[in-house]
């Protein structure tokens, strides 16, 4: 019997708490368990063996903290060794199994930790190397209290051995992940990757751990696991006691398996009378069949979002197609304009964001990976990874925190040779475009026979078919009137005959026609009656969006119209939109200052596109923004203006600069390039933005290189953009030395280069100490000083 | 034995946030930006302490500062406090968008964790019937800030409360605090903890 026979048709039990045990035995706080594996191997063993005579048919092997963070290569290969060693010699028939245990490293993983994505998979990887040389029968993911450690555990697993993996998540009383994943979010990503079951343990008793188990329940069809704490801990008489007794754990989590649970265990607290008690209880238990959901779901770090009825609106801004405004920010690797159109879609209502950074001349690889990760710090919805490049598709999924739709396959035989492997590899729900080798078929019943084609190739790959959304793709009508016709019945035929969930982009069906929004709306509506799950969209567009709501309540989607009336007040914003009252330009050269004085950012904004009818842009600047940002930097000065209101006043006069930016030829008014870092070890980043935004007010082109930067990238900065200044910044005195270290190879590389520096824990003297031209007490200084080196 | 407790959150000082903010005065438009930050923030954190009695011989032995500020307590409590992750997130998104919410947001950030700092004192003050003295923090004074990894350790922080270090000993999530809490029948020490902190070139110095 292996592992996998034994999951199909039984309820699986688990053993139970290690640590207590241990501890029992004299295991010292801050003591590592995994190191009695060869101190105490004996007490090990008996445990085991315990754990085996209770029940267990699986137990863990005392391999929790064994990683490469914790113990150097020569003993974590000893440990994990000896933990086999241990286990085995507690066997006492064939079908008992030892899993290879992994818990959290204990470092929280980029951007909220250091811990980058990739070194916490070779983490993982060398321990699971080791169980397998070991003999591990399965690998048993657990107490994992973030979504993104989990997936590069699991990818670990799965890079490194062919053994089952179990993966369990530590929920806490708010029934999400410590990083915030719900259970579905959960089923959803480690559903996608492949696992062979998943579920909850520690943290909280069987009953507290009740609405988590029924969530996973809900959404999952892969066998569900529970190994819950005995109950809470107490402290008697200076002890630490659980309040849950063995009867009554075995009873409430008896209850669960009733419900479907299928695999069962204990963690922190129980002992093998727990096990013991659970095994009677479950004796009889009759394992439920697990019901397929077949559920077409993506998700992000913290939410599900299942394709059904309820239409979804995968905002399309973040694409450089047609937008000049957008291919600059790309070629100036400026990531704050694209998080910016991310955050602004999600707050017009879209619920996915598909995400295309492709231009010729960027690394796409590395540009959309950066894309990725930035968005997925700073906003909750699931990404499209849209790239036709292979490479960079693999580079990104890999990198998703949740699990992604990827945009896209198509009937072509190459496509789906290149785009299937990384849909089994990395999970994800693929985009799937009606056309193959021989173009785009003109008629439905062509589009269909190439969606049969693509489920059948899919299905060789192991992939069914909810984890593909067809795209009947929307032609030009302008071109061809009969084709959103076509369009229309394919969408049709696939959501009813096929049974498979469908997208659309929307917009290229205007293309070519004046007034496109109310084609497209119609367009839309139509759509989403002819079965369209999903539309590719701009959520910045009012007719969309009023279709969107109109729909939904229409179809009987909106309970009370609630959602529709709530988004009706932006409807009416927009149809009676009051034209500003007229101004005279002065009036409005005056407005504008007082905007930018007083931290107005949309005022500014809307006064600066006004002005720009009938005033050059670069007279704007100079005549009106610079000297309103002056006044406010002087009142900053003399203490008469603080922090926040500087801050607020150098966001509305960036608004104001986006407007003229958006006005200018590309490449036009760009100043002085200066190149800012937060130094090597170093994760604050506030002072630095601080200072890039009152750089950028002030003109200069600002090559922001982030937080935690090597010093070997700040010199290839300096060169690359020919720049004049460095800004460096560090807060705490553990990273001084890094900005010491940055500002000799700077002086030594580029010597032209001046360095100036600022940070919480510097003062001049220590900035002169260190090497730096300048020490700039706060950001009005660093500006003061650039405009004496550049 | 370590125990984790939950909070109600406690009542927020405007005042206070505005001082970590560097603004002594604040006009309308700040105060506005400040009300839209706390309505973006407040539901994200979560107020967790986790913490234990100890014995503080083998940590005061190592700090001058430290074995002055225990000296004569009846009890002592390792604590480690946190509001979660929620609010970096937020922190880093107005990073990237606005830096003057980003900057406000950290003002909150801060201002909150101590007022759950203090709470839990008042607690505990309340439970044990003794006075505690000012919190004293790994990297206070000649307490060097690595102790922290022996305090997180010693407190399960990660696996309790979800606070990790990362190689530079910051602590994540950010807005967290571990501090020693000493206890005792003295009410005299507790007083004013501006006058018996050490650092004299404090910004905040005495504007309490």
């Amino acid at each position: 019997m292996t592992v996998r026979e034994l999951l199909q048709q039984n309820i699986v039990r688990l053993d139970g708490g290690m640590g207590t045990l241990l501890q029992a035995q004299g295991l010292q706080p801050g003591e590592l368990p995994e190191r009695w594996n060869l101190t105490h191997a004996d007490a090990v063993t008996a445990i085991h063996r315990a754990y085996f005579k209770a029940g267990s048919q699986i137990v863990s092997a005392n391999t929790f903290g064994a990683n490469a963070l914790k113990f150097d290569d020569a003993e974590l290969d000893a440990i994990i060794k000896a933990a086999f060693d241990n286990a085995r010699a507690a066997k006492t028939r064939d079908d008992q199994f030892i899993a290879l245990d992994i818990g959290p490293t204990g470092k929280l993983l980029a951007p909220l930790g250091d811990l980058d994505f990739e070194d916490a998979i070779a983490v993982f990887a060398k321990t699971v190397t080791l169980g397998v040389k070991y003999g591990a029968d399965l690998i048993f993911i657990e107490t994992m209290n973030d979504s993104y450690e989990t997936k590069a555990a699991v990818l670990a697993a799965k890079e490194n051995s062919d053994l089952p993996i179990f993966v369990s998540n530590a929920y806490g009383e708010d029934g999400k992940l410590m990083t915030g994943a719900s259970p579905s979010a959960m089923v959803a990503m480690l559903e996608g990757l492949g696992v062979d079951a998943l579920g909850a343990n520690c943290s909280l008793g069987p009953r507290q751990l009740c609405p988590v188990i029924r969530e996973l329940l809900a959404a999952a069809s892969v066998p569900i696991i529970l190994k819950p704490n005995a109950g809470l801990p107490k402290s008697v008489d200076g002890n630490t006691v659980f309040d849950v007794l063995p009867d009554e754990f075995a009873r409430e989590v008896a209850m669960l398996v009733h419900e479907g649970v299928r695999v069962v265990g204990g963690c922190c607290g129980t002992t093998p009378d727990y096990i013991a008690a659970l095994t009677a209880e479950t004796a009889d238990a009759v394992p439920l069949t697990i019901p397929q959901k077949a559920q077409t779901v993506v998700s992000s770090y913290t939410h599900a979002v299942v394709f059904g009825d309820e239409p979804i609106l995968i905002g399309e801004r973040i694409n450089p197609t047609g937008k000049k405004r957008f291919k600059q920010a790309l070629l100036e690797n400026d990531m704050d304009y694209i998080l910016k159109e991310g955050v602004a879609q999600q707050e017009k209502g879209a619920h996915i964001l598909d995400v295309n950074v492709g231009l010729p001349d960027i690394d796409e690889k590395e540009m959309l990976t950066r894309a990725v990760c930035e968005l997925q710090a700073i906003l909750d919805l699931p990404l499209q990874i849209d790239t036709a490049d292979a490479t960079a598709m693999e580079a990104a999924l890999r990198r998703v925190n949740g699990k992604p739709l990827i945009n896209s396959v198509n009937g072509k035989e190459e496509s789906m040779r290149a785009i299937f492997p990384l849909v089994k590899q990395y999970g994800g729900v693929v985009i799937a475009l009606t056309l193959d080798e021989s173009g785009i078929p003109d008629t439905a019943e062509g589009r269909v026979a190439i969606a049969r084609k693509i489920l059948k190739t899919a299905a060789e790959y192991g992939i069914p078919k909810h984890e593909i959304v067809f795209d009947t793709l929307a032609m030009t009508v302008s071109a061809d009137q009969g084709s959103a016709l076509v369009t229309l019945e394919a969408l049709k035929r696939i959501r009813t005959e096929l049974g498979c969930h469908t997208s659309l982009g929307i917009s290229n069906v205007s293309f070519g026609l004046p007034a496109r929004d109310a084609v497209n709306s119609t367009f839309f509506a139509l759509a989403l009656e002819n079965g369209l799950s999903a539309a590719i969209m701009n959520p910045y567009s009012a007719p969309m969006m009023q279709t969107y709501y109109t729909y939904r309540v229409l179809k009987g989607m909106d309970e009370n119209c609630a959602a529709y009336i709530t988004a009706s007040e932006n409807f009416a914003v927009t149809a009676t939109a009051a034209p500003t009252a007229v101004k005279t330009e002065t009036e409005s050269r005056s407005a504008l200052q007082r905007a930018i004085a007083k931290g107005l950012q949309d005022e500014a904004a809307a006064i600066t596109a006004e002005l720009l009818k009938t005033v050059p842009p670069l007279e704007i600047v100079n005549n009106e923004i610079i000297p309103a940002l002056d006044s406010v930097g002087k009142g900053f000065e003399k203490k008469t203006v603080y922090l926040p209101q500087l801050l607020m006043s150098a966001e509305a006069a960036k608004g104001a600069f986006e407007c003229i930016k958006a006005a200018m030829p590309t490449g036009q008014g760009n100043g002085p390039a200066v190149v800012l870092a937060t130094v090597k070890g170093d994760i604050h980043d506030i002072g630095k933005n601080i200072v890039k935004l009152l750089m950028e007010n002030y003109g200069y082109t600002v090559i922001d290189l982030g937080r935690d930067v090597p010093p070997k990238t700040v010199v290839e900065a300096v060169r690359k953009y020919n720049a004049k200044l460095v800004g460096l910044s560090a807060l705490m005195t553990t990273t001084v030395p890094a900005m010491e270290d940055t500002v000799r190879l700077l002086h030594e590389k580029v010597p032209a280069c001046k360095v100036m520096v600022g940070g919480a824990v510097l003062t001049a003297e220590y900035a002169a100490r260190i090497g730096a031209d300048f020490y700039a007490k706060d950001a009005m200084e660093g500006v003061r000083y650039a405009e004496t080196v550049t | 034995m370590i125990a984790v407790r939950t909070f109600a959150p406690p009542p927020v000082c405007e005042r206070e946030i505005l001082r970590y903010a560097g603004c002594r005065q604040a006009d309308e438009g700040v105060l506005a930006l400040l009300n839209e930050c706390l309505v973006e923030a407040l539901p994200l954190l979560s107020y967790t302490v986790c913490f234990e009695e100890i014995d503080p011989k083998p940590f005061a032995a190592k700090s001058f500062q430290l074995a002055r500020n225990l000296d004569g307590c009846d009890r002592v409590m390792l604590m480690a406090a946190t509001l979660g992750v929620g609010i970096d997130r937020l922190i880093a998104k107005y990073g990237r968008l606005s830096p003057a919410k980003a900057l406000l947001l950290q003002a909150i950030g801060t201002e909150r964790v101590e007022a759950l700092c203090d709470a839990f004192c008042a607690e505990i003050e309340q439970e044990t019937g003794l006075c505690a003295r000012p919190r004293f923090s790994p990297g206070y004074g000649d307490l060097p800030l690595d102790t922290q990894r022996e305090v997180l350790a010693r407190l399960e922080a990660a696996k309790r409360l979800g606070v990790t270090l990362n190689d530079s000993l910051i602590m994540s999530p950010s807005k967290s605090v571990t501090a020693f809490v000493g206890l005792s029948h003295d009410s005299t020490q507790k007083t004013d903890k501006c006058r018996l902190c050490e650092k004299r070139d404090c910004m905040f110095r005495g504007a309490i």
